[in-house]
């Protein structure tokens, strides 16, 4: 079969990759060099800065041929780099692309901000020197993305051998049987904290009921059920959602997929933006925050969408969360390209 | 049984809803206590037509989640029910509601926050833990953003606070402190036990009339709960009404256990207490604390409240029923039918499979008329003063709780034609019994008042709060004391002087009780893990916990303390599989029960006359064999339970021991005490349940594996498979095999298993066609020879003729 990635989209296939270069801007040299590596064994060529400040669009412009650039930078760097790419599109050059992905902890980055803007497919919650591989595994996954790769799939977060189970869902009835079923996977086997059980149950509650609920389209594109939430529907087995979790013990994933590809950056912008206000959506549909509680409680959010075709989002959560009085919490990695918007294409 | 097939039988019995909602209403105050999962079908419109009070409490602290259309629910119900009340007021907010709260504008409206929970944890312990803290506390350290410091109950340590102080106070601490209403303040004193210097302070009443001692309990059941106090002074017919506690924590757990042995330990003395009644029983009561051992020997269940969920208006009502009257009802799962209190809507009942389970092994109430006017006459309230008129909300127009000759009488259950609940607390005739809506069950103008603001140490006194006015001063000697002025400031002088002269005097002896204890002087772990503390209560169902007592060698305590691990495992066994297997309580149970009973009693028995006698030496000789006796039993228990199912208990014991030495006239003495935990995980201990409850069959005869307890009752030299049923049809039954009979050996082949029992039956039926065999077997005391001989068909080659039997 097929992996879905290939159904359709933009991406060139292997045989005719275009040139991919890189621009790394961190203060320190070693993250630099560490970087730099991981881009190369993706195929990009790499240039590397230590001052936040050095203006990189004449590296770019240097590099003729090459017509697909990924810029990644710490968080003191991001006005160098988002300006980078507004500069590219700028151009109006149709055969260069310009994508920033961003790392910093939660502090540091204002993520409802970066991801409003053009180019930002992802900022990443670890830093380099966190002395875990979040950072540079989520890097590579990216920069293999951009070069026709499929995201990286759910047990790719886990640790080697992790067993992954998939179910699907049609009506009210399954989403809370699933969350029952993790709920109690976490209190009674994995035997974690009752109320991080509890935020899971959460995740697993929001990211099937926007499945459910707000991706099914009829054939004119309008929305079946998004106008009440509170209906009980039963979805076509064509489109029911497909539930997947997994877990090797130091973390569990979630992830829930349609076949309707509606999902926007749009959407998750506003949601991260409703819930800074603490305000909820009066109309109809849903309350608009449910993404934004989805993105809390994960450390890992990765959106996948193949517009009109599928849709598929997978939330890492750890099951140790680490508590105030243990330092400073790790930040949290939003993953959500979108290739064929108008986010790394300006004349799209 | 699983939940389907529960389903089908009770009709009406479905699994809990997500949300609960729980109602009072007093006066111009309505209190909702919600508990569960908010989400989109919470109702809010609905809910809030509901509302017709002036103030509403909302007790938030069962909220376990909410999702993001449940918070605009949420937000929707707060905003359409703002501006119509004098006040909302949140309770016990749960750490999910104090996250919406400081994440979302308004989640709260107008609304103040009274009290909320803050999480804690404990490392060492690996348990979490929520402490109430309150907003109108002077100057709190959350204030400033700040975790208040805590210490684990349980090991001493210090828990560390679970969140983000600065965020997760954030909220709370920006609220301006407020002026509570006093109607609001005077609910939550009288509801909630507010104002008392605690939240939900546990509150005891005690009422006596003759030999008979009525005991309310109402608040959370806690480390308030002194069990020593408390069974002080207690002695004859003890009654106490659970129908206030709102909540059981691992301490209060613990204490009651205590309470229970202490009462079931006043047998034969000066200070008897002969039964132990109770009232009320709150479901979840029932299934943390309803096991045969938590209620003891002599508890007896006489009325149990029954909670129903309302699928209209998602109310929740509790339904008082007798269990004395209707306990065979309940056991097979029937519930009387009622209607929602509040909307008249169809209500169902919501209660667990582990709640039925403890229904199964409740013992048969005998209830004396005696008893039924006494209690009668106990739980009627005095006069309440001032009047508290208690609705059933708003909406619904029920007639006030507390008995009123307008009122009309309640509907009768559907199942059943008393109108009236005996004997409990809905003695009182009229619509005590009536469904019952409430937060805290008392929810009567008599039980409001029965909740006076002097606080749970002067409820202690007996009939203390019963006391309307200062009683006139006493006739006699006493009385014309009193009337003599300065002479009882005198007396008390004089007595404390002669008390402070004895204290003195104990604490100058050099040979005092402190000499006597034992000290620890070494142990295999620096520090002592908590559930080496007898009295520690684990969370889950599943942990085994032995003791082993003093003695002088350690390998000796390490074994003790295992063989007494395997035992409680043995016997929870037996619960479980009492509960299951209706058929297996009836047969195998009376095996052993009443052996493992008379041996406790008589360990008890001995344990008290060593108290009593006035020579150590001579105590410890009395009640070693005693001892030694019960050790020997447990012994054989382990033992068979190893060879029975020692590949079903694969988790290795975690053991610990002390080294204790004191030192007495001059000799040093050392003894090792040692605990041993065993930990199964559900599954595990369901295939034990499976294994010894579950039969083999062969020639239309069935039986079950021999139980481990058995072992109480005989030596090792008996083991096999215990008959269940005898089919009168099988070829067996002429040699007269009953059930409860234990095959020890078929043909002379020993029986170690069930399954070795369906093979060697099904070879000795064969061989009986031919020749007489022998089924040995276990019948009570008696080792019973039983011979089998089988017809042959007529005609056939070396048929005997007429069923003679024998060679």
């Amino acid at each position: 079969m097929a992996h879905p990635n290939q159904a359709g989209g933009a991406r060139p296939k292997a045989e005719q990759r275009e040139r991919a270069g890189a621009i790394v801007v961190d203060r320190n040299r070693a993250t630099n060099k560490r970087l730099a590596r991981i881009l190369v064994s993706a195929g990009y060529t790499v240039k590397t800065y230590e001052d936040v400040g050095t203006p990189l669009l004449p590296a770019l412009q240097g590099e003729t041929g090459v017509s697909l650039w990924l810029v990644v930078g710490e968080a003191a760097a991001a006005s160098n780099l988002l300006g980078l790419c507004s500069a590219t599109l700028s151009l109006r050059d149709p055969k260069r692309r310009c994508f920033a992905v961003l790392y910093g902890t939660d502090g540091e980055l204002d993520v409802a901000t970066l991801v409003e803007q053009p180019g930002v497919i992802a900022t990443l919650g670890q830093r380099p020197s966190s002395g875990r591989l979040d950072l540079e595994s989520e890097l590579l996954g990216i920069a293999c993305h951009l070069r026709g790769q499929p995201l990286l799939p759910l047990q790719a977060y886990l640790l080697w051998g992790a067993q992954a189970f998939s179910t699907g869902i049609t009506n009210i009835g399954g989403r809370d049987a699933a969350e029952a079923r993790i709920v109690k996977l976490c209190t009674d086997h994995l035997n974690i904290s009752r109320r991080v059980a509890d935020n899971i149950g959460e995740v697993v509650h929001e990211l099937i009921t926007n499945a459910m609920y707000d991706a099914p389209v009829d054939d004119k594109g309008q929305p079946r059920y998004a106008h009440d939430r509170t209906a009980p529907i039963e979805l076509p087995a064509e489109d029911r959602v497909t539930f997947r979790y997994g877990t090797d013990g130091i973390r569990l994933c979630i992830e829930t997929s349609d076949r309707f590809g509606r999902l926007r950056r749009g959407d998750l912008t506003r949601s991260l933006r409703q819930a800074a206000a603490g305000q909820v959506n009066k109309g109809q549909g849903g309350a608009g925050i449910g993404l934004s509680l989805v993105y809390r409680t994960s450390q890992t959010l990765q959106v996948d969408v193949e517009p009109a075709t599928r849709t598929r989002v997978t939330a890492v959560m750890e099951l140790d969360v680490a508590r105030a009085a243990e330092g400073p919490r790790p930040g949290r990695s939003l993953i959500f390209p979108d290739l064929t918007a108008k986010s790394g294409r300006h004349d799209l | 049984m699983s939940n389907e097939e529960r389903s089908s039988i009770l009709g009406a019995v479905q699994p809990p809803p997500k949300l609960l909602i729980e109602r009072l209403t007093e006066g111009e105050v309505t209190c909702l206590r919600l508990s569960g999962i908010v989400d989109e079908q919470f109702d809010a419109p609905g809910l809030a037509q509901t509302i017709a009070s002036r103030y509403l409490i909302l007790d938030l602290g069962g909220v376990d989640r909410i999702s993001s259309f449940g918070i605009r629910q949420w937000v929707d119900f707060i905003a359409s029910i703002g501006p119509r009340l004098g006040g909302i007021y949140y309770v016990e907010g749960s750490p999910k509601v104090v996250d919406q709260f400081n994440m979302v504008a308004n989640f709260g409206g107008p609304g103040y926050i009274v009290s909320f929970y803050a999480p804690y944890r404990c490392d060492t312990c690996d348990q979490e833990r929520r402490l109430l803290f309150r907003t109108d506390e002077e100057t709190p350290l959350w204030r400033a953003g700040q975790s208040p410091p805590s210490t684990c109950p349980t090991c001493g340590n210090p828990e560390d606070f679970d969140e983000d102080p600065a965020t997760y106070f954030n909220y709370v601490a920006q609220q301006p402190m407020a002026q509570l209403p006093r109607e609001v303040m005077n609910f939550l004193r009288v509801h909630l036990s507010y104002g008392q210097g605690g939240q939900r302070k546990l509150k005891i009443e005690k009422r006596i009339e003759g030999r008979c001692t009525y005991l309310k309990l109402s608040g959370d059941l806690d480390s308030d709960l002194k069990a020593q106090k408390l069974a002080d002074g207690l002695e004859g017919e003890v009654v106490i009404d659970l129908g206030g506690i709102l909540s059981i924590d691992p301490v209060g757990t613990a204490q009651w256990r205590k309470l229970m042995q202490l009462l079931e330990a006043k047998t034969g003395g000066e200070e008897q207490v002969e039964r132990i009644n109770f009232l009320s029983i709150p479901a979840p009561f029932l299934e943390r604390l309803g096991k045969p051992e938590d209620l003891t020997r002599k508890g007896q269940v006489l009325s149990l409240l029954i909670p129903y969920n309302c699928s209209r208006c998602r109310a929740t009502t509790q339904r008082l029923v007798d269990f004395s009257q209707h306990g065979d009802e309940l056991r097979l799962g029937r519930v009387p039918r009622i209607k929602c209190a509040m909307c008249s809507g169809p209500v169902t009942c919501v209660v667990s499979e582990t709640w039925f389970s403890r229904l199964q092994t409740l013992p048969q109430t005998v209830v004396s008329d005696e008893l039924r006017r006494t209690l009668g006459r106990l739980t009627a309230a005095p006069p309440p003063s001032p009047p508290v008129r208690a609705t059933m909300g708003p909406m619904s127009g029920t007639p006030a709780l507390a008995p009123s000759p307008q009122a009309p009488p309640p509907p009768a259950p559907a199942w059943t034609q008393q109108s009236a609940i005996m004997p409990s607390a809905a003695m009182a005739p009229g619509p005590t019994s009536a469904p019952r809506m409430t937060l805290n069950p008392m929810g009567t103008a008599a039980a409001a008042a029965m909740a006076r603001p002097e606080g749970r140490n002067s409820l202690l006194t007996a009939a203390g709060p019963m006391v309307p006015a200062p009683p006139p001063p006493p006739p006699g000697f006493f009385g014309k004391l009193q009337g003599i002025p300065g002479i009882l400031p005198g007396l008390l002088i004089v007595m404390l002087s002669l008390s402070g002269a004895v204290v003195y005097k104990i604490l100058a002896t050099p040979s005092g009780r402190g000499a006597l204890e034992w000290k620890v002087v070494e142990s295999s772990l620096p520090k002592a893990p908590a559930w080496h503390d007898p009295r520690f209560v684990s969370k889950s169902d599943h942990v085994f916990i032995g003791h082993s007592p003093l003695v002088p060698d350690k390998v000796e305590a390490l074994e003790r303390a295992d063989v007494a691990a395997q035992t409680e495992l043995a016997t929870r066994l037996g619960d479980a599989l009492a509960a299951k297997y209706p058929e297996w309580r009836k047969t195998v149970q009376p095996l052993y029960a009443s052996v493992q009973q008379g041996l406790l009693d008589e360990l008890d028995k001995a344990q008290k006359a060593q108290k009593t006698q006035a020579d150590p030496a001579a105590a410890e000789a009395q009640l070693a064999p005693v001892r030694e006796r019960v050790a020997e039993a447990h012994k054989r228990v382990a033992a068979v339970l190893r060879s029975g199912a020692a590949d079903l208990v694969t988790a290795p014991p975690v053991q610990y021991w002390e080294k204790r030495a004191r030192t007495v006239k001059n000799n040093r003495e050392v003894a090792y005490q040692a605990s041993t935990t065993v930990e199964l995980d559900n599954s595990t201990f369901d295939k034990l349940v499976n294994f010894y409850g579950q039969s083999e069959s062969a020639a239309k005869i069935r039986a079950v594996p021999y139980f481990p307890l058995l072992a109480v009752r005989y030596d090792g030299s008996v083991a096999g498979a215990i008959v269940m049923e005898v089919d009168p049809l099988s070829p067996v039954a002429a040699a007269k095999l009953q059930a409860s009979d234990i095959v020890v050996a078929i043909l002379g082949r020993e029986v170690r298993s069930a399954k070795d029992f369906a093979k060697l039956l099904d070879k000795a039926v064969d061989e009986s066609a031919s020749r007489e065999v022998i089924i040995k077997v276990q019948r009570g005391d008696d080792l019973v020879d039983l011979k089998l001989q089988t017809k042959r068909p007529a005609g056939s080659p070396g048929g005997k003729k007429g069923g003679k039997k024998g060679r």
